[in-house]
């Protein structure tokens, strides 16, 4: 399993998966969005501003599984201290930041034509800026520190305390009132339209592997500077 | 024109743009890399 987090296995690893992830990305984005904004019905109460959810829906998800798997690469980096935890934690962060960006203006888009308004202040809407604001906090914090290794504890500690969001953004529409609606699917099944859901799903799937995909190019990148800057360095001792 | 038009055109263009400069990012960076990699 060691062999895993190897920086040298990874970059032959992650060389072999990205041209297939990138693929991938594109062909589910596209069918995702024919699904979406072409193939599924217009909905009886919202008409065709409904359909902001299939980008809205699938940026949310994604905003807060790059955070989980942020806080994950975090704990893992400080019990092993593992080089390649924290440089995939740091990698994660700004297309999670992207994510949970166009999930607010995406949800304001969308609540302009159906609420009346672009925001409110409610637990919903608050603790998702919160977490795009953790994710600022974290690119903020992480870059500001010079020595590597320093960086990566202090955004490993930030990241595992921004954790602590995730389950108030996901539980805010059952613990308060709020005007944003309940969760789309849930344990007993979705509230929706099986063309509808299909084509949430296939959008959902397509962020996934863009956000995997860019991930990894992101960490690859990072690794090799990395390797850059110590060479550099013995260089110069 | 629907009138909700202008609201899935503005969702859509920030998804698209926001992926875009992403990937503009990423290359910049590639390049970068790869010049500072090249020195001697």
């Amino acid at each position: 399993l060691w062999r895993y987090a190897s920086p040298p296995h990874f970059l032959r690893l992650s060389a072999r998966l990205l041209p297939p992830l990138w693929l991938l990305a594109a062909l589910l984005l596209l069918a995702g969005l024919w699904l979406g904004f072409v193939r599924a019905p217009t909905d009886a109460q919202q008409g065709e501003a409904y359909r902001i959810i299939y980008l809205h829906v699938p940026a949310a998800w994604l905003a807060m599984l790059c955070y989980a798997a942020m806080g994950f690469w975090g704990f893992l980096g400080l019990v092993l201290n593992t080089r390649l935890s924290f440089v995939l934690m740091r990698a994660l962060a700004p297309t999670g930041a992207l994510f949970a960006f166009l999930t607010l203006w995406t949800g304001a888009l969308w609540g302009q034509p159906t609420w009346g308004t672009w925001w409110v202040w409610d637990a919903r809407l608050t603790s998702m800026l919160l977490l795009f604001f953790l994710y600022l906090g974290f690119i903020g914090l992480t870059g500001a520190i010079d020595e590597p290794r320093k960086a990566d504890r202090a955004g490993a500690l930030l990241a595992l305390v921004g954790v602590l969001n995730l389950p108030i953004v996901y539980f805010s529409v059952n613990w308060w009132n709020t005007l944003h609606q309940g969760a789309t699917l849930r344990p007993g099944g979705a509230s929706m339209h099986p063309d509808m859901l299909l084509a949430l799903l296939v959008i959902t799937l397509g962020f996934w592997a863009y956000a995997v995909a860019a991930v990894l190019t992101r960490a690859r990148l990072q690794l090799r500077a990395r390797e850059q800057q110590q060479l550099l360095q013995e260089a110069t001792a | 024109m629907n009138p909700h038009t202008p609201f899935i055109l503005g969702s859509l263009g920030a998804v698209a743009l926001g992926v875009l400069v992403e990937l503009l990012l990423l290359w910049r960076a590639a390049q970068r890399l790869k010049a500072e990699e090249a020195r001697p």
